[in-house]
């Protein structure tokens, strides 16, 4: 029962992060200019938010997505939402994701350790320097905007997953 | 409870250790797609997004032409506003400094034309006109503080005005010789022949006592006599305009027009009393 509890939330969760992705990636790079990176946020959420067995799962499910809508490797990315279940576990206590400040700064603080630990690698992959400090200042805006919008789509996912996790 | 959590945490690192070597796995085998490489799918996205995305680049695109267009015009009409007060500022300043132009050239004709009167002399400005009198009484900006008393002589350029008949502090009201009740001892340049003039309109005077005979011609220019003891010898007065005698009578009928425009004198040399500063 749990499970396909969990396999149904988890389900409408990807459908949620399919929608902001194509609303992303068609009308508002259209708009604005800024490629919203949602994944690192549905990345976090579930690094925050579970402990199970199927966080990593999840975390590569989106990764994969998202590598469809972009030109990032789903297989570094995941290795890097990895290492972000492994760091939350261990600082778990310390997170207090209640409030909406909290989820703000919370979200903004791992988004650009996120990015820095993409633009190390990336660095040392391609050695382009250049691109990487395009993409710095791009990334900053766009991590403001998904920031921001993280209390909302925080509060939705908490709806979707009420208490069964 | 804690062999729980131990069991739950090692179930969990395990499977991270799966997801993890499947990375690691793909990465050895396809290795990192190039950073400027789109996948097929988003290719394929942007095909079936692509009218979507055109028309919301679209119209973004004609919202912000339109904010442009409204913020130029709007700065338009600012610049249009501003312009246009300045230009009122220049006219009005143009129109000052004519206006100071020809009241240069007013005062520096009263100066040249009173350097001859050996008197004090002060520059007044007519401030008003007595309604009910047409042009036969006018004040002035100055009064008693300024050295003017009853009886100062009036003139400007063009030649008499009149006298003071009553001042205070700063202003000073003045009978004109249009007025009837103005009596002014005056005799002809070229016959030297007295008489008394005196208003009978707005822009004629009679001067009566004329002997008949005496021959007194139209054009004939009138000046102040000195007798009286009031207006100084040889002011110019205005010019005779007709002549009307009989033989039977002791007089003629003498009427001149004054050399004063009355209608647009505005500023005045008002000669002082000598007797005030003794």
């Amino acid at each position: 029962m749990i499970l396909n509890n969990i396999n149904k939330n988890a389900f409408l969760s990807i459908l949620l992060f399919l929608f902001l992705e194509i609303l992303a990636s068609s009308i508002f790079v259209s708009l604005t200019g800024l490629n919203l990176d949602f994944s690192v946020l549905f990345c976090l959420y579930f690094c925050l938010k579970f402990e199970v067995e199927i966080a990593p799962y999840l975390v590569l499910l989106i990764q994969w997505l998202h590598s469809l809508f972009s030109s990032l490797s789903w297989s570094l990315e995941t290795i890097i939402g990895l290492f972000f279940i492994f760091i939350i576990k261990v600082f778990k206590e310390t997170l207090q994701l209640e409030g909406g400040r909290n989820r703000i700064l919370i979200t903004f603080v791992f988004y650009l350790l996120w990015y820095f630990v993409r633009y190390v690698i990336y660095f040392f992959k391609f050695s382009n320097l250049e691109y990487l400090k395009s993409q710095v200042s791009h990334d900053f805006f766009s991590s403001i905007v998904i920031t921001i919008s993280a209390v909302f789509i925080f509060k939705l996912l908490d709806k979707l997953w009420g208490k069964n996790v | 409870m804690k062999i729980h959590e131990e069991k739950s945490n090692k179930k969990l690192y395990i499977h991270i250790g799966l997801v993890l070597v499947l990375c690691i796995f793909h990465l050895g085998r396809f290795g990192v797609r190039p950073l400027t490489e789109k996948s097929w799918f988003y290719n394929l996205f942007v095909e079936i997004t692509g009218p979507v995305s055109s028309a919301m680049s679209s119209a973004k695109s004609n919202v912000t032409d339109f904010r442009q267009n409204y913020f130029n015009l709007v700065d338009v009409k600012k610049e249009n506003s501003l312009l246009s007060s300045e230009v009122a500022e220049l006219k009005k300043k143009v129109f000052e400094l004519s206006s100071l132009k020809q009241e240069n050239s007013r005062l520096k004709n009263l100066l040249n034309f009173t350097k001859e009167i050996e008197r004090k002399k002060v520059l007044a400005r007519i401030i008003s006109w007595d309604s009910t009198n047409r042009y036969q009484k006018l004040r002035i900006n100055k009064g008693i503080n300024q050295g003017v008393t009853k009886n100062s002589v009036v003139i400007n350029a063009e030649g008499l005005i009149g006298k003071v008949i009553n001042t205070s502090a700063n202003y000073s009201d003045i009978s004109t010789i249009l007025d009837f009740q103005n009596k002014v001892d005056v005799m002809f340049e070229l016959t030297r022949s007295h008489g008394v003039l005196e208003g009978i309109s707005d822009e004629l005077t009679s001067i009566k006592y004329v002997k008949n005979s005496d021959d007194i011609q139209v054009n004939e220019i009138i000046l102040t006599s000195g007798l009286g003891n009031i207006f100084p010898k040889g002011i110019k007065v205005g010019a005779i305009t007709s002549v009307i005698s009989d033989e039977h009578d002791l007089t003629k009928e003498v009427f001149g027009k004054p050399f004063v425009d009355f209608s647009k004198i505005e500023e005045v040399v008002v000669l002082l009393n000598e007797n005030d500063f003794e």
